[in-house]
């Protein structure tokens, strides 16, 4: 009875080097195969630049309390709503900040992911809410859409009204 | 509560007997610090240095008295004790490899054995802790069949997800008492007496029949040590470094990407008694880590201490205390997967959010308890606690910023327990806890409101019958009600019960029935924080609490064979209902997220364990699996951020000599659906992939010495644990144990 238990015991032992020598490979297998995340591929990148003209002379411009920055901005798809908008922030392409109380300015962007932008224009944050942005002009040429290719700089013209901004959410009709 | 404590201590004495002798090992050593009870009721004694114990007081009858030690199978033996007589009784325990005979606390707040529990529970032993170099709870965690970690959350049984610093729910205990930190009700990973824990008890499943909030998925009980016969010193000192990561892409975009990151620490401890009646520890441990992100750096500092006195031996105090000091960097979200070792920034123009913070951290936790068996058949315990924090943001040359500027808080309460044992085979556990947050924090409003500080008091009152029937059913039936004041003009009110059954088939198989229900309320961060630096989020004073049923069925089996080999099986089948879960929302009229109510939920599975152990420890395996069937009964899609399958398995061996080596591997499938509102502000924090991570060790011990060099990610394999954080990569570990 008790050899034959030492033998069961054994045999449970044997069994356990035999796992241990499976056990070795099949996490290899299974954790080998590849390695995880790793970065993509760079997107292909241009850049934009281009000239902002303001409507109002400087003694026009709004306060600076509803004036805390102003830049401009290009987004691959038109936002629908303000729920949409920040469907894919990361996306927005923006730049630095424009000069004040100017007549006019100009920006350049770069690295700026190659491919088409359907809404773009000058935003401006009117409050210290880090989301308190409205358009306050939009790039009108070919429709609103122009494209980025790849090394290639894109060139715009927008025009700012404060005291006429156009409607946000765009309308289906103003695109 | 403690003074009335001591003021019915007296009381307890009777005409008696006593049982007293000496415990050894097979072969013939004596062994200190066995358990000898008397089953069916409170009375007990340690075996001393010499292996021998003494029970007096004893009200004449029969008994059947109990050894029991981690590590050893227990032995039972019938004793008369005739009224004033001393009964000689002798025992000798094998040494087992596995936790058949290990008595655990937390499933019923009393001790019983592993194998009668009538929940599903994993223990982890100090052995697996020490050779895993483990320093904080959530490494400890990842290697628990059923868990996975998500950055700061523990996710028992796909109980938690992901939900951004919404608080944890799993309830964590020390010694048995809360310790979730007051300010976000989050848990507390570093600053914990991870070196002087005896074992964790992880029962999976809600818990709030027992232990109120925040055991919405289940409880998780850190049992410190007790007191050595012998003085004791250890020191531990470990060192090693991540290695730079694998792609030129990621490495280029960070300048010290290029070269090893170190880090490392030691803890020294020292635990001894004092005679016979005290007894305590301290212990001290430090760790630096310069991170292997940028913005990442850490150095902690913790100090704590347990003491103990025993004036009689039906009386016991415990004070446990600790001080932490943390100065870290936190990597909050990535800059993308293509720039993944550095901080991403929310790009709204102008002002900029940032994906990193820094601040400095202040734990302090008091804990003293009181317990008094009063008879054999009666005890009381009497708990308080205070844990208390300070945080503050750092400046850019790291000089802490004013307290007025981060956040301070305390959780303060206590409790009442009484353990009754009115006939034999029924067990009676009853009490009262009232605990109080009070949390004041500069993220709980704009910042040009004046600061308030925000409570939330708690009161509950619970009790639990358990009885054994026919020798091999076990019956509990509990409940317990709570009341939250969410505020001054609202309380919530919940009553959870349980129902849980053991039924013991043959010896070492038990079919276990469990049902059981959990709540959390919210915490004070996700009700008050309004805050943009980081993310923005509003408060939302209207947040209820979350609330989880559980139904499982299981099988455990024990099986030694020929005592040379111990083989363990656990097989779960489990439903888990959940309503109200709170998760960040994006409130597009508000232009900011807020936690809100939003998810019902079903998540259902299966969980199987394996255990098999040599009886010298010399080998032993561990597999699990564990299948995940998550719904989201609202959207009626998959609910986000769990993953269907979790696999784990564990060997570790002796080699030839000192030498021996050990194997963990983990696997989670990728979640089915991941939370698309974070991803529309931070770059590529939809990917999540699967989880595949083999950790190996090597390591020699020689009497007091131990050396062991772990490789931790040893495949070097990327993932990530929370969208948009890469888990850490491969790294080395050189670990040194001196023990005096």
């Amino acid at each position: 009875m008790r050899a034959s238990a030492i033998a069961r015991a054994g045999r449970l032992r044997a069994s356990l080097v035999t796992l241990h020598r499976a056990l070795v490979p099949a996490a290899l297998l299974l954790a080998g195969c590849d390695h995880g995340l790793e970065p993509p591929e760079a997107p292909p990148v241009g850049a934009i630049r281009g000239t902002v003209t303001y409507v109002q002379d400087p003694a026009q411009w709004p306060r600076l309390d509803s004036l805390r920055d102003l830049r401009f901005f290009a987004l691959p798809f038109v936002p629908r709503d303000t729920l949409d908008l920040f469907r894919d922030l990361n996306q927005l392409v923006f730049s630095e900040r424009l000069a004040f109380y100017v007549t006019g300015d100009t920006f350049f962007v770069d690295n700026v992911e190659a491919r088409a932008y359907l809404y773009s224009g000058v935003a401006q944050q009117f409050s210290d809410n880090l989301l308190d942005w409205r358009p306050v002009g939009l790039y009108e040429g070919a429709g609103g859409v122009f494209l980025v290719r790849a090394g290639q700089v894109a060139e715009l013209a927008i025009t700012v009204d404060f005291e006429r901004p156009p409607p946000f959410p765009p309308s289906r009709a103003a695109r | 509560m403690l003074v009335l404590g001591l003021c019915l201590a007296p009381a307890a004495r009777a005409q008696t007997g006593e049982v007293r002798g000496a415990v050894h090992d097979e072969a013939g050593a004596a062994l200190p610090g066995v358990n000898v009870v008397l089953e069916g009721t409170t009375m007990g004694a340690a075996t001393d240095a010499e292996g021998r114990y003494r029970i007096e007081r004893i009200p004449p009858g029969a008994y059947v008295v109990r050894a029991s030690a981690i590590g050893f199978r227990r032995e039972r033996q019938p004793a008369t004790v005739p009224l004033g007589a001393v009964v000689t009784l002798d025992f000798v325990l094998r040494e087992v490899a596995l936790v058949e005979g290990e008595v655990v606390v937390t499933a019923s707040r009393r001790e019983q054995r592993f194998a009668e529990a009538p929940v599903s529970l994993s223990v982890v032993s100090p052995r697996e802790l020490e050779e895993r170099n483990v320093v904080s709870l959530d490494e400890a965690l990842r290697y628990v069949p059923g868990v996975q970690m998500a950055d700061n959350q523990i996710n028992i049984r796909g109980s938690s997800g992901f939900s951004f610093n919404t608080g944890s729910r799993v309830l964590l205990l020390l010694d048995g008492m809360p310790l979730l930190a007051p300010d976000r009700e989050g848990i507390p990973y570093e600053e914990l007496p991870i070196s002087q824990v005896e074992r964790i008890e992880v029962v999976k499943g809600p818990g709030s029949a027992l232990y109120g909030g925040g055991a919405l998925g289940g409880v998780i009980n850190l049992i410190t040590r007790d007191f050595p016969e012998a003085p004791e010193t250890r020191l531990r000192l470990f060192g090693g470094a991540y290695e730079p990561v694998r792609y030129a892409v990621w490495r280029s975009a960070w300048s010290e990407a290029d070269a090893p990151r170190p880090f490392g620490g030691f803890t020294v401890s020292h635990a001894r008694r004092f005679g016979s009646r005290f007894g305590g520890w301290l212990s001290l441990a430090y760790r630096a880590d310069e991170g292997y992100t940028n913005f990442r750096a850490e150095r902690d500092l913790d100090a704590f201490f347990k003491l103990g006195w025993r004036p009689q031996t039906t009386l016991r105090f415990a004070l446990l205390g600790g001080w932490t000091w943390r100065k870290s960097d936190s990597f909050l979200y990535w800059n993308g997967l293509r720039d993944a070792l550095n901080p991403g920034e929310l790009n709204f123009g102008g002002a900029i959010a940032k994906g990193t913070n820094d601040n400095q951290v202040h734990l302090f936790s008091v804990l003293p308890s009181f317990t008094h068996v009063v008879s054999g058949a009666f005890s009381y315990a009497l708990k308080t606690r205070l844990v208390a924090v300070v945080i503050q943001p750092l400046e850019d040359d790291g000089t802490p910023k004013p307290v007025s500027q981060g956040t301070v808080g305390a959780r303060y309460g206590g409790e009442a327990q009484v353990n009754w044992i009115p006939v034999d085979g029924t067990h009676v556990t009853a009490g009262v806890a009232g605990d109080a947050l009070l949390t004041k924090s500069s993220f709980f409003q704009p910042k040009d409101v004046p600061q308030d500080a925000r409570n939330q008091p708690e009161r509950a009152v619970f009790a639990q019958l358990e009885q054994r029937l026919f020798d091999r059913l076990d019956l509990v039936a509990g409940l317990r009600y709570d009341t939250y004041e969410i505020d001054t003009a609202d309380v919530a009110r919940k009553l959870s019960p349980k129902l849980n059954a053991a039924l013991t088939l043959v010896d070492g198989l038990t079919l276990r029935l469990a049902y059981g229900q959990g709540f959390r309320v919210p915490s004070l961060g996700e009700r008050f924080v309004d805050n943009r630096d980081f993310l923005p989020i509003i408060k939302n004073l209207d947040l209820r609490p979350e609330e989880s049923t559980s139904y499982e069925v299981g099988l455990r089996a024990l099986a030694p064979v020929a005592g040379r080999v111990l083989t363990q099986a656990d097989l779960a089948l489990f439903w888990n209902g959940f309503e109200r879960l709170v998760e960040p929302k994006f409130i597009p009229n508000e232009q900011a997220f807020q936690f809100v109510n939003l998810t019902k939920a079903r998540i259902r599975g299966l969980e199987a364990a394996f255990e098999a152990a040599t009886d010298d420890e010399g080998w032993r395996l561990g597999l699990g699996y564990t299948f995940l069937d998550a719904h989201d009964l609202t959207e009626d899609r998959p609910l986000v951020y769990r993953s269907r399958h979790l696999f784990k398995a564990a060997l570790s061996g002796r080699l030839f000599g000192p030498l021996s080596f050990g194997l963990d591997f983990r696997y989670a499938s990728a979640p089915e659906r991941l939370d698309s509102d974070f991803s529309r502000f931070v770059r590529d924090a939809e990917t999540i992939g699967p989880t595949k991570v083999l950790d190996a060790r090597l390591g020699a011990r020689w009497r007091h010495l131990g050396l062991a060099v772990l490789l931790k990610n040893a495949l070097e394999y990327y993932y990530v644990e929370r969208p948009a954080i890469l888990a850490p990569p491969r790294h080395v570990i050189v670990q040194l144990h001196v023990d005096f």
